[in-house]
């Protein structure tokens, strides 16, 4: 890649997002629907392309062991994830994330369950003996830790809402009980 | 939510692939138009996907319809972008009327899961399905052997027998998903309004088009 990200993904997305927001904002109507209908285009080109090497290596004998193969590296993953065609679904990625989780949230007598998955929009809940119980630090880190775990999981979904930690009421509890 | 302040601190690029997609195709996504399969957001003339074994369609993204639709093991078949309009189609009065269908509109699918051809007539309740006289079918396959090449589940024979035309076309079955859609929401009272049959007339404008244009596919 000519800006030389290409080669650390996280840095790459990073500076992605940040063109996709300046040219979000730009002054020129027509640069900016020119810029969106070229990297449309070049997405089509190559998502189309994809899909049928997607299709090819599906029908293959061991083409199971070849998606699993392709799906653990980090790159692959993200292109595949990009053009829709990544072969779990985004629900089942969100899933695995919270079940991933569950061991560390255990400890602290919490629980995770997704309560939703529709149009984009993922909703957990956190249960357990109150969050209230939980030493702050680890509360306030808490969300963060979710939301980065399922989104870096699934980074299609829109919107992911975290039920049950209420930091205001959880942080007045907390100090309350000092 | 926290995310907003959170966001700017976390070193992870957290949901890249809807911020793309939403700068991409801004007026593609909708907000409840996502693929049935992968979940991807929608442009608004995505193709099909018809699921025989469950009767049921699915909205679908290109990747999805591409990779699924064409496998050949009829789990999820592509539904075509094109209706063909059947120039030679020959069928009487009086076999017409063998359907006993009561309107002059119907459409006519192989099932695979239920081994014959199934008949549908829109309503304003939705499409109805007629007993099918199978005698008369097979006498209309026998004067128009293009009947004995329709593709099961995602094709059908649409009829158009109202004020007086005789159309006939090999349709999509989204389209004709789509026709009885429109029928169900815009049809009034006994004979259906103007409105109705404004729309009725567009649908098969529309579907003449689609010839030449494979970018004309809405939900009805």
């Amino acid at each position: 890649m000519s800006t030389g990200n290409g080669e650390d993904p996280q840095q790459a997305l990073h500076r992605l997002q940040e063109l996709i927001r300046v040219l979000d904002a730009h002054p020129d109507p027509a640069a900016k629907e020119t810029t969106r209908e070229l990297l449309a285009l070049v997405l089509d080109l190559h998502g189309i392309g994809l899909a049928k090497l997607m299709g090819i290596v599906t029908a293959a004998e061991d083409g199971t062991s070849i998606l699993a193969r392709l799906v653990e590296d980090k790159q692959v993953e993200a292109m595949l994830l990009l053009h829709g065609l990544h072969p779990d679904d985004l629900e089942t990625r969100v899933r695995r994330a919270v079940e991933r989780l569950r061991p560390h949230l255990g400890v602290h007598g919490l629980r995770l369950d997704v309560v939703e998955i529709a149009s984009g929009t993922v909703r957990l809940r956190v249960h357990g003996r109150g969050a209230a119980m939980i030493k702050a630090p680890l509360l306030w880190m808490l969300p963060g830790e979710i939301e980065d775990a399922v989104v870096e999981a699934a980074p299609d979904i829109e919107k992911i809402l975290i039920d049950g930690l209420d930091l205001e009421e959880a942080a007045a509890a907390v100090r309350a009980a000092e | 939510m926290t995310g907003v302040e959170r966001m700017a601190l976390s070193t992870q690029p957290g949901n890249w692939v809807a911020n793309v997609l939403r700068f991409v195709r801004p007026r593609d996504v909708a907000a409840e138009d996502y693929c049935n399969l992968c979940s991807a957001p929608l442009a608004a003339n995505h193709p099909h996907l018809v699921e025989p074994a469950k009767h049921r369609l699915l909205c679908v993204c290109r990747g999805c319809a591409t990779l699924l639709g064409n496998r050949g093991d009829n789990r999820y078949r592509a539904v075509p972008e094109y209706a063909r309009r059947l120039e030679d189609f020959r069928m009487t009065d009086a076999e017409w009327e063998a359907f006993a269908i009561p309107i002059g509109l119907a459409f006519f699918v192989r099932s695979t899961p239920d081994r014959r051809i199934v008949a549908f007539y829109p309503g304003p309740a939705g499409s109805t399905e007629s007993l099918l006289d199978l005698q008369a079918w097979a006498q209309l396959v026998a004067g128009n052997p293009i009947l004995a090449a329709l593709e099961p589940d995602i094709e059908a024979l649409l009829v158009n027998r109202v004020k007086g035309a005789r159309e006939y076309y090999l349709a999509p079955i989204d389209r004709c998903y789509a026709l009885v859609g429109l029928i169900r929401t815009k049809w009034h009272g006994l004979s259906g309004g103007e409105e109705a049959w404004k729309a009725i007339d567009e649908f098969f404008a529309g579907l003449h088009e689609l010839r030449d244009n494979a970018g004309a596919r809405r939900h009805g």
